[in-house]
């Protein structure tokens, strides 16, 4: 089963009519819808279940016929009785193309109803009452859900599987895609069209004691029966309540196991706020020891820029000294020069002129005169009163680290006593929940569920001995009776039995393979290498498997959505003819890495899968790789304005 | 019926399973312990509870057994 075609006309944000064309080539079945939300992405899965079921649902609230008019065309449509909205999907079936219209005119005289018209191959409509079971076959409503995927509203589906009430619901669901009521109700038939025959027989041999007695033997073992499965029930229903209350207990144990947490972080915290405060003192101890012995070294770095000046100014000044020296030597030799016609140390003939002479005694005096004329001793003697109060600079360096330290762990004492204060507000928040109550509530349910668990696995065995009984007797009445009575007889006996043992098997089987094509599924997306695979419980819920055969009791958003479209898979794949999967947001709260792995996986799946996205979850340029060759077609939804939105076929 | 669905092999693989298992522990002696069904017969009975799926009057399932067993009711 896929759908071919579908066509809108005035439905919901699309004005006029437009038409999508789910046809693509086999070797790229994926069609992708991108456009942003609130443009009409999901109007087209709204559009899919109001052609087929005639309702269709938001927040699980049915949307009225009339509000699924488009607004721009009712407003345009100037009372206009003939305005019509109307979905038109076609479908191939096993060789047939089937092509169902549903119309309605909002402003025709009287009660306005929606009308349907099915057509298969072409041919004359169908009688309109046969039309529902036509589409029955072609996709139930009861699971139809799983083909129109919403990835907003799947989150909701992982805790419905996980939580053991609407588990059951759940449970329910996928028992029907997997016809399971189907297999009771014939049992349930059988076993009454053989209660009949028995009591016809019985009905007409009461002469004959032997059957009369076997009849009342069973009547009784059917009572017996009845009782049994009447029981069975009541501990179902015990286990489940069980159940509920254990989860219940358990979120409270979760509570008192997280306030236990906390009150271990509270202990460490005071210890550490302790330790914190000890190195602080001993710390501020030191520091006041240090300035009681140097009472300067709150001065120490003004001291230190004094005495290192100072040390300076010595150096400076004594290298002036040096350089006026060597001024003055130098002046006294070119005064004997100018006394002299020689050289006073070598005797060489002087052969410069006297102004020369004069004018370098000049310049020489002159820088004489620019330097600046320092008292070094004087400066010295300062120095040397600096030393003698016992200025010391690494006792300066000491202190500064001290405090240093000091102010650090001050900083993080702070950063301590807020998180021991935030941490015991949160642990007001738990009350007083008492954990030695919710444990012993915790074990006295367990038992409960236990003893519930041992009483139904009796029952079972009950009623296979009972049905025994039961075939038992049935033969006996079958015996001494006429060979056309006991062949109807003993047919429907027979057929109940094996149709009993073959719905327990069947069950078990189905299970299994929805958990093997499931793991598959979920082994392909999953990044997170550490699970071996999926369990699907008893009650068809979702479990996340480690190699060592345990339960991964956590799983974020992502391994839910996962788990969840692998469950989906599974199903379709053990379930189903032939899938096609219509999947509305389904990369929310999925990481790129998965994203790309759900996209590998459609590719793979062998469905028509049809992808609604939106770019907060797939950038065209970015993303379209991960498909491959796999896209038949892209369609762009775009919004016009409020009213208005256009789909349009962007490649092909 | 398709045989590409594999809950309806499933269910067709056990009826018939348990069927021959059934046959194999029969009683000859018994002629009331056990119904001879033809494995053609029960694959005809399955397909026709397959088929009522999604019917809610479960129409087929009802029809085809009573009148299989009709059949063997008026061969006697």
């Amino acid at each position: 089963m896929r759908i071919t075609k579908l066509i809108v006309k005035n439905f919901m944000a699309y004005k006029g009519v437009h038409e999508i064309d789910f046809t693509v080539p086999k070797h790229s079945p994926l069609i992708l819808f991108l456009g942003e939300n609130g443009h009409g992405k999901t109007t087209v899965q709204h559009a899919c279940k109001w052609c087929l079921y005639e309702e269709t649902k938001e927040k699980n609230e049915r949307i009225p016929a009339v509000s699924l008019v488009n607004r721009k065309a009712l407003a345009e449509s100037d009372g206009n009785q003939n305005l019509e909205m109307s979905v038109e999907m076609e479908w191939e079936e096993s060789g047939d193309t089937y092509n169902l219209k549903r119309t309605f005119e909002p402003l025709s005289q009287g009660l306005p109803v929606p009308r349907a018209r099915l057509r298969i191959n072409g041919d004359n409509p169908v009688p309109v009452s046969a039309i529902p079971a036509y589409v029955q076959r072609f996709l139930a409503k009861e699971i139809s859900h799983f083909f129109f995927f919403d990835g907003e509203t799947q989150d909701e589906f992982d805790k419905m599987t996980s939580n053991h009430n609407s588990a059951a619901f759940i449970r329910s669901e996928i028992e029907k895609s997997l016809s399971i009521p189907v297999i009771s109700d014939g049992i349930n038939w059988l076993e009454q069209k053989q209660s009949e025959e028995s009591a016809a027989l019985i009905k007409a041999n009461l002469h004959n004691d032997k059957m009369r007695k076997a009849g009342i033997a069973l009547e009784n073992a059917r009572k017996e029966l009845n009782t049994i499965q009447q029981e069975g029930l009541l501990q179902v229903a015990r286990l489940q309540e069980a159940n509920t209350r254990i989860e219940i207990l358990e979120g409270q144990v979760s509570n008192i196991e997280e306030a236990q947490q906390l009150n271990e972080e509270i202990s460490e915290l005071k210890g550490r706020v302790a330790i914190l405060r000890d190195k602080r003192n001993e710390k501020l101890s030191l520091i006041k020891d240090h300035l009681g012995d140097f009472f300067w070294v709150p001065l120490a770095p003004r001291l230190h820029d004094i005495y290192q000046s100072l040390s300076q100014d010595i150096l400076k000044a004594e290298k002036i000294v040096q350089a006026n020296q060597s001024i003055h030597a130098r002046i006294s030799l070119l005064e004997q020069l100018r006394k002299q016609d020689k050289c006073p140390l070598c005797d060489s003939v002087y052969e410069i002129t006297i102004s020369t002479i004069l004018d370098e005694i000049s310049k020489l005096k002159s820088d004489l005169e620019s330097n600046e004329i320092v008292d070094v001793a004087k400066l010295r003697a300062k120095l040397r009163d600096f030393e003698s109060f016992g200025f010391k600079y690494e006792a300066y360096v000491t202190v500064r680290d001290l405090q240093k330290d000091f102010d650090a762990d001050g900083a993080d004492l702070a950063i301590a006593t807020q998180n021991l204060d935030d941490r015991q507000s949160q642990l007001s928040l738990y009350g007083n929940t008492d954990i030695q109550n919710v444990v012993i509530s915790m074990k006295a349910l367990v038992a409960e569920a236990e003893v519930a668990n041992k009483n139904i696995e009796q029952y079972k065995s009950d009623e296979v001995e009972v049905r025994k009984r039961i075939t038992k007797l049935e033969s006996d009445i079958g015996k001494g009776i006429s060979p056309q009575k006991r062949i109807s007889h003993n047919a429907f006996a027979y057929l109940v039995n094996l149709f009993v043992e073959a719905k327990e098997d069947y069950v078990t089987l189905v299970r299994k393979q929805v958990e093997t094509y499931a793991s598959e599924t979920f082994l392909k997306i999953i990044s997170d290498k550490k699970y071996s695979g999926l369990q699907i419980n008893e009650n068809f819920g979702v479990e996340l498997l480690l190699p060592d055969g345990s339960v991964d009791p956590l799983r974020s958003t992502g391994q839910g959505k996962v788990s969840t479209i692998a469950l989906v898979s599974g199903l379709i794949r053990t379930a189903m003819d032939e899938g096609f999967i219509l999947m509305d947001t389904p990369f929310v709260s999925l990481d790129l890495g998965h994203r790309q792995a759900v996209c590998k996986w459609a590719v793979e799946s062998g469905f028509k899968v049809s992808l609604f996205m939106h770019s907060g979850e797939f950038i065209w340029e970015r993303d379209h790789s991960f498909f491959g060759d796999s896209v038949g077609k892209v369609y762009r939804i775009r919004k016009i304005d409020n009213d208005e939105s256009t789909i349009e076929l962007e490649t092909a | 019926m398709s045989e590409k669905n594999i809950a309806y092999r499933h269910l067709l693989d056990s009826v018939l399973s348990l069927h021959a298992a059934h046959r194999k522990s029969d009683d000859p002696t018994n002629e009331n312990d056990f119904f001879e069904f033809s494995d053609d017969e029960l694959r005809r009975i399955v397909d026709a509870l397959w088929d009522d799926r999604y019917s809610a009057e479960r129409r087929n399932f009802k029809n085809v057994v009573g009148s299989i067993i009709s059949e063997k009711v008026s061969d006697e």
